[in-house]
């Protein structure tokens, strides 16, 4: 096969994640009773958006060759799937697990912006941390748990940033701060990711070439070691200040509109419902 | 016009003051003469900068020249780039917003108005600094940008650098001072009903402009204190010959110089935003995509620097990545022109000399835009870079961008700030003057780069066409000087005989003409309800603008801010403080991963008695948290003690830090030795010295407290300087374990 081909076909069904995957898109489908109108639209283009980082041959990529790759799954697992999910969840969903006592004390700790923030954020850098990184990279199970840990603490970050309920959320100026300093943070690793000579993550150096596409790698796509860390760097420095700067100027976009509904139609809209949900107000019937 | 003013008006006091001397003008606090001295000292400073212009086309004027002599020459582009960025641009800007903000948000006066006082004198004790170095030996000549390693001691041997270095700390200790204020001013002292969502554009921009002084000037201020310490203290962290990097100058420098140029031009976006509305009749067009497009254009600019690097070799992925992102930011850019011009669309436009000057803007930045876009094709950049393209480019956004904006709002203002009027048929000479003038300046001048001229080099050769495009350039640069004198006799003939200007000589819609011209020192007598984006015009019409009935408009008023104003001040100064330190973290990051020859971390530092200074450092935020607990007690004398242990801990620790310094010296571990020695005094000094002040400002505390203050069971002065005190111990715990920790295992 050619190398192309050798990678599209390398896609790693892992029971694991078909099953989740498919269990949590059964479960809203069937909890919202099929009816997927706005708000269901996110929560499955996240859902894919995870499969696709888990399971299509990025993930070979990136475990296997590519440093820039795994910088790539990475940060669809960082950066894209949690807002997705969380912008899908319905306010109904919430407010019903939010009445259980500890669970409500547990969220209203998380969704601090300190700590919501230092979590994300810290795990994110403690994990590229060549000690951590690498022993990743060696055991399947500790990689797991990075991937994990990677969801959980970004669902946290990106919870005050837009969550269904508007108790939940942060004012939305503070939420352009907070969306700035985690840019300046994760550019700033970024940066140092491609300034360093590479041999960070060893593994990437000289890499076992399980499907023959090494070859088409080094000299097709012209990716040396060196050029691989620096790409992968410039991924999360570049397209990944642009993700947070699109969140800006998205919160920015519903703090003016939300600003133009309460003044304007505040005397005839009913009060109840009208700041429910960052979408508008919740599916029908749930 | 007096349509929209408010029922009731109330007549002028007296006076505005109560003495009017020189003393009241030096020792003012009022935001509104501090803003008016802003702009009176920074014309003065643009009369220098517009000299040394002409000075350098009349050198220009022919090939072969020797009207000035080289090094004459270099120091006079040297002090013209200076001049007019640090001591012209950036402090009318901030000048401008001083005087407009706390008026446009209803405010009586600034957040901290001595802080104001202080941020103004600065630029002043800058300027001064700067200038001085005429009387010291000659001016700096190494560029406004000072590139290492000319800036540094064997190229650059007079004291020219280190008053450029010294003045810009001033100036630039002054802006950052300036820019809290602002953001404090915005953030917690609007009037009732004026929400965020509400602000006027000039305020709005003034508020992210803020946020970008916070986060560049402070590189600049690290690079400079770094470039001291280079030049006077023998260090080589930009030098070369010594191991350190040329070109990590150029990365810290732009990352400050990038994000400046916006500074430079946001504010002027706000106020063509004002203007343009205002005098075609209309509301502006997609006031959340001006305002958005704001945002994304001040966090895109902190992304973009390594675009005046494209000639130093930075490798193909910096240079792809760095076009991306610089091509990135037209599009917010571009977005504005095109709101700007949609507001225009179907208005009713009057053409005063305001408005003259912000349609003129819109073209003149715009070709400045298009310029700059073209620089981001990486190999166009290595072509024109440091030719007079990119003079012409730079000259079209600043000067027909820029300064074109601030003249519209002098003109625009101006009846505000003095209760006269200037003269609409001396203003007509004025703009066309000054237009034609800048045209014929700068526009041949990018004919002149394409051709090959290069930029700051004190003469050219007889080539063919150099010789008269640079005569037009020079004719247009008297022209130019034409028309400024024609605006100074403007404005003194309408200081003494222009007409009364009235509450609202031009219709506007924005809180500062709700009261009279010039305000009252308490601003104003009423503040007008505000239920929407245009105070004045909603007033004059409330059946359009959908004015809420009483008790709904009592409801939606903004909530007060939850935190007093001078811990809200506190906390940003301390993310600029951040940002300070950051600079100096990377230096020494840089220095360990690439080491020079010399003693390292590992083999000269212990960590454990660093160790023991850090357990006094961290006991003493302990102390102090626990001393304010007992303060909410209601017991005084515990406070006062767990402060003074606070203190006593905090001494402990410079103790502790001056007896290693003193063992490293005297093992000839020094800021000049190695550049391991550089960047660890250069950032351990630096903390300590933050580590000092908290210690005097700890002092102070206990002072006053045992003279009788602090009798309640909060107090904002406390709280602020715990902010600061347990900040310093956070950077400490970082640098420990970056310096101790990591750095020796390593």
């Amino acid at each position: 096969m050619t190398g192309w081909a050798a990678l599209a076909a390398a896609w790693s069904w892992q029971p694991s994640v078909v099953i989740g995957c498919a269990l949590a898109v059964g479960g809203y489908l069937g909890l919202t009773g099929g009816r997927v109108r706005g708000r269901g639209g996110w929560f499955l283009s996240g859902m894919v958006v995870l499969a696709l980082a888990l399971l299509s041959p990025l993930d070979v990529l990136g475990d296997r060759y590519l440093f820039s790759a795994h910088m790539l799954q990475h940060m669809l697992l960082v950066l894209v799937v949690p807002p997705l999910l969380i912008l899908g969840l319905p306010a109904s969903w919430v407010r019903l697990l939010l009445g259980h006592p500890g669970l409500r004390r547990v969220e209203r700790v998380l969704r601090h912006p300190l700590v919501a923030w230092t979590v994300g954020m810290g795990i994110v850098v403690l994990w590229h941390w060549p000690s951590f990184y690498n022993v990743a990279l060696a055991d399947e199970r500790v990689h797991v748990v990075q991937h994990l840990s990677f969801l959980a603490a970004s669902v946290i970050f990106w919870w005050p940033v837009c969550a269904p309920l508007a108790e939940s959320r942060m004012p939305p100026l503070g939420a352009v701060v907070y969306l700035l300093a985690a840019a300046l943070v994760s550019s700033g690793l970024g940066i140092v990711l491609t300034v360093t000579p590479p041999g960070l993550y060893p593994a990437y150096l000289h890499p076992a070439d399980p499907i023959g596409i090494l070859p088409m790698l080094r000299t097709t796509w012209g990716l040396s070691p060196e050029a691989d860390q620096q790409l992968g760097g410039l991924l999360m420095w570049v397209p990944g200040g642009l993700v947070y700067l699109t969140a800006i100027l998205a919160t920015l976009g519903w703090w003016w509109r939300d600003g133009e509904r309460t003044q304007a139609g505040a005397d005839r809209t009913p009060a109840r419902g009208i700041r429910d949900g960052v979408l508008g107000g919740d599916l029908h019937g749930i | 016009m007096s349509d929209l003013s408010l029922p009731g008006d109330l007549a002028a006091p007296a006076a505005a003051h109560d003495d009017t001397g020189w003393y009241a003008w030096i020792a003012s606090l009022d935001h509104k003469q501090i803003g008016l001295m802003y702009l009176m000292a920074t014309m003065v400073f643009f009369l220098l900068g517009g000299v040394q212009a002409l000075l350098m086309r009349t050198q220009l004027i022919r090939p072969e020249n020797t009207f000035l002599s080289p090094q004459a020459y270099n120091e006079v582009f040297t002090m013209h780039g200076t001049t007019m960025i640090f001591l012209v641009v950036m402090p009318m800007l901030i000048g401008l917003a001083t005087y407009l903000v706390p008026l446009q948000v209803g405010a009586r006066d600034i957040a901290f108005p001595r802080m104001n006082a202080m941020s103004f004198w600065f630029l002043v004790f800058g300027g001064l600094l700067l200038y001085y170095s005429y009387l010291a030996g000659g001016a700096p000549d190494a560029g406004w940008f000072s590139y290492a390693p000319l800036s540094e001691r064997p190229f650059s041997m007079t004291t020219g650098e280190d008053y450029w270095a010294l003045g810009l700390l001033a100036t630039g200790i002054g802006t950052i001072t300036a820019s809290i204020n602002l953001m404090v001013t915005i953030l917690a002292l609007r009037a009732p009903g004026l929400a965020l969502t509400r602000l006027p554009l000039f305020t709005w921009m003034v508020l992210v402009n803020s946020v970008l002084v916070l986060l560049a000037l402070p590189v600049l201020n690290a690079s400079l204190v770094t470039l001291l310490i280079d030049r006077l203290l023998n260090a080589h962290v930009f030098a070369p010959a010594g191991g350190g990097s040329a070109v990590l100058w150029q990365h810290y420098f732009w990352s400050f110089g990038h994000p400046e140029v916006y500074i430079m031009v946001l504010p002027a976006f706000g106020i063509i935003s004002e203007v343009i509305p205002v005098f075609a009749g209309k509301a502006i067009y997609g006031y959340e995509f001006v305002a958005a497009s704001t945002a994304a254009i001040a966090f895109l600019s902190l992304a973009v620097w390594a675009h005046h690097m494209f000639a130093t070799g930075l490798g193909f992925e910096w240079d792809a990545f760095f076009a991306l992102t610089s091509m990135l930011i037209a599009i917010p850019t571009g977005i504005k022109i095109l709101n700007w011009c949609a507001t225009l669309w179907g208005g009713r436009i009057r053409f005063t000399t305001a408005m003259m000057f912000c349609l003129a803007f819109l073209a003149m930045f715009t070709i400045g835009g298009i310029t700059g876009v073209s620089f981001t094709a990486v190999p166009i950049d290595w072509q024109v870079t440091d030719t007079y393209y990119v003079v012409a480019h730079m000259h079209y956004v600043l000067f027909g961008g820029t300064a074109f904006a601030l003249f519209a709002g002098f003109y625009y203002w101006f009846p505000k700030m003095t209760g006269r009027m200037l003269d609409e048929r001396w203003g007509k000479w004025v703009f066309w003057l000054m237009f034609a003038g800048f045209n014929l300046t700068f526009m041949i001048q990018h004919v002149l780069g394409l051709m090959g001229m290069p930029r700051r080099v004190f003469t050219y050769p007889d080539l063919p066409y150099w010789g008269l495009f640079n005569l037009i350039s020079t004719i247009g640069s008297y022209v130019l000087a034409l028309s400024v004198l024609v605006w100074i006799v403007d404005v003194v003939r309408s200081l003494r005989h222009g007409a009364p200007a009235g509450d609202n000589p031009w219709g506007a819609w924005s809180l500062e003409w709700a009261t009279t011209s010039p305000p009252p020192e308490h601003n104003f007598d009423r503040v007008p309800p505000i239920w929407g984006r245009r105070p004045l015009w909603d007033l004059a019409h409330p059946a359009e603008s959908h004015r809420p009935p009483w008790w709904r408009e009592l409801a939606q008023r903004t909530r007060p801010f939850p935190m007093p104003a001078a811990q809200l001040g506190m906390m940003i100064f301390i993310a600029s403080e951040a940002m300070f330190f950051l600079i100096l973290i990377i230096s020494y990051i840089y220095y360990h991963v690439n080491p020079s020859p010399g003693p390292t971390a590992a083999q000269v530092l212990h960590p454990d008695r660093a160790g023991l200074n850090t357990a006094f450092l961290i006991a003493s935020s302990v102390t102090l948290w626990w001393g304010m607990r007992e303060q909410t007690r209601g017991r005084r004398g515990s406070f006062i003690g767990w402060l003074a242990a606070t203190i006593v801990l905090g001494g402990l620790f410079l103790f502790g830090q001056g007896q290693e310094w003193w063992g490293l010296i005297q093992s000839n571990v020094t800021v000049s030795r190695d550049l391991f020695g550089a960047t660890f005094f250069t950032l351990t000094g630096f903390h300590g010295l933050h580590v000092f002040l908290g210690l005097v400002l700890l002092a102070a505390l206990l002072v006053l407290a045992l003279a009788g203050q602090f009798r309640g069971r909060t107090s904002v002065g406390v709280e602020c300087v715990a902010l600061y005190w347990h900040f310093v111990d956070a950077v400490w715990i970082v640098l420990y374990t970056m310096i101790y920790v990591w750095a020796i295992v390593k």
